[in-house]
């Protein structure tokens, strides 16, 4: 029989265990049965190694001379000098220790600090600016999170006043050059939000009738200040704010 | 390694870390023979394994104040420094053309007035030498620390660096493999 399970090579540890214990190989064999044959040149081996040992044993001389010799090398060594010096070397390994382990949490810490404030920063941001795609982000996970139809339709009306805002924003910061991406954004929060409150139409006609109206009202003062505003802006920039604002509900 | 013995030295490698040169001796007492026979079995002069033990407990000492007891007991992590010295011995040996036997017997003052004996343990020493020289590496390393060495398998695997699962494989394919050899010499 051959030993190429685990199994049988757990058979083999104990047996070797109960050998280094000092039982004997007819012993160990007859408690094995199954496995003597196989088991015996395994545990001869073993013991012809371990018969080895003397052979390879250091004369106790050398074990006294060199355990003298390296006390006396390490007194030498662990002078007043050399002893501060180790016990910086091991003072240092449990502060690098905690010293990585600070790092690691101030670095957390700071980079937590300075999502924090990029993201506070991004929501004053307006379309063309560096970080406005953050802005638009959060917007876009909190939709992605909305099962109710309501309550989506709710964020789509928000986000379509905030556009209102920005373009308000863009219009007296006189940065024209944004207007079409500010339009054009304008223009998708609006049909979202229109899309929206027809899914909420078919379950409910009295609450889209009424937040179709608070829409309105909501939007309509935006919208007036928009085309007050649209008076400053260039010929060529102005059609396409103005059908945009047509097609605000007011 | 018993539990009892484990705690001694994990008490003893703690005095010593503090800079404790005598609890330090204590640990070489403890463990230097089983380092010495690793080396012997892997060298052929005795006199080489004598430096190169005093050697592995001089890097043992200098490494102590990084040395945390993260599962390697100490035997093992001795043993580690023990093939670390071995390799950087036989480059050694490899660039300054190693000195022949007879040549190291002859400055060796035992040698000049060896009794029976000695050249009996000698003659011992260089027929398990000639055994284990004709192992795979791995074999001869797995059989010297389990059964010279004295260290159980998961001492071994972490010396290894291998699983205990792999240590107790490659023992079993080593002792057959050591009985073919012995068998062939009968």
């Amino acid at each position: 029989m051959r030993f190429t399970t685990p199994s049988k090579e757990k058979v083999l540890q104990a047996a070797l265990q109960a050998l280094s214990q000092g039982d004997s190989l007819d012993e160990i064999l007859e408690r094995y049965p199954a496995h003597a044959e196989s088991l015996r040149p395994h545990l001869q081996s073993a013991q012809w190694l371990a018969q080895q040992r003397p052979t390879l044993e250091p004369s106790p001389a050398f074990i006294q001379a060199s355990h003298q010799r390296l006390l006396a090398d390490l007194r030498r060594r662990a002078s007043p000098r050399m002893r501060f010096w180790r016990r910086f070397q091991q003072g240092w390994g449990y502060f690098s220790r905690g010293f990585q382990a600070a790092v690691i949490a101030v670095f957390i810490l700071a980079l937590f600090h300075v999502s924090a404030q990029v993201l506070f920063a991004a929501r004053t941001a307006l379309p063309g600016d560096l970080l406005y795609s953050l802005k638009l982000f959060p917007e876009q996970l909190q939709l992605a999170f909305t099962l109710d139809p309501i309550q989506d339709a709710r964020l789509n009306i928000l986000h379509a006043q905030t556009r209102t805002l920005e373009l308000q924003e863009l219009l007296f910061e006189g940065r024209y050059e944004n207007l079409p991406q500010g339009v054009n954004l304008f223009q998708k929060e609006l049909s979202r939000a229109q899309v929206s409150l027809l899914r909420v139409e078919r379950t409910d006609p009295q609450l889209a009738h009424l937040m179709h109206y608070d829409m309105q009202q909501t939007l309509r003062d935006q919208v007036f200040i928009l085309s007050l505003l649209m008076e400053s802006i260039p010929r060529g920039l102005r059609a396409g704010l103005e059908q945009a604002l047509l097609a605000a509900p007011h | 390694m018993p539990d009892w013995q484990e705690a001694e030295d994990s008490q003893l490698l703690g005095q010593a870390q503090k800079g404790e040169v005598d609890a330090f001796g204590k640990l070489y007492q403890r463990h230097a023979s089983r380092i010495f026979r690793f080396l012997a079995a892997h060298l052929d002069a005795p006199q080489d394994a004598e430096d190169l033990t005093a050697d592995v407990f001089f890097r043992a000492w200098r490494a102590l104040p990084s040395y945390h007891d993260r599962g390697v007991p100490f035997p093992a992590f001795l043993l580690r420094i023990a093939r670390n010295a071995l390799v950087d011995h036989y480059r050694r040996s490899a660039v300054l053309n190693s000195q022949p036997l007879d040549d190291v017997a002859e400055s060796h003052p035992e040698a000049r007035t060896e009794p029976a004996e000695i050249i009996l343990t000698r003659m011992e020493h260089q027929h398990l030498r000639h055994v284990l020289d004709q192992l795979r590496p791995d074999y001869r390393t797995v059989l010297v620390l389990r059964f010279l060495s004295e260290l159980s398998p998961e001492e071994t695997s972490l010396v290894m660096r291998r699983s205990v699962g792999a240590v107790r494989v490659l023992q079993y394919r080593a002792l057959a493999a050591l009985r073919g050899l012995l068998a062939s010499e009968d």
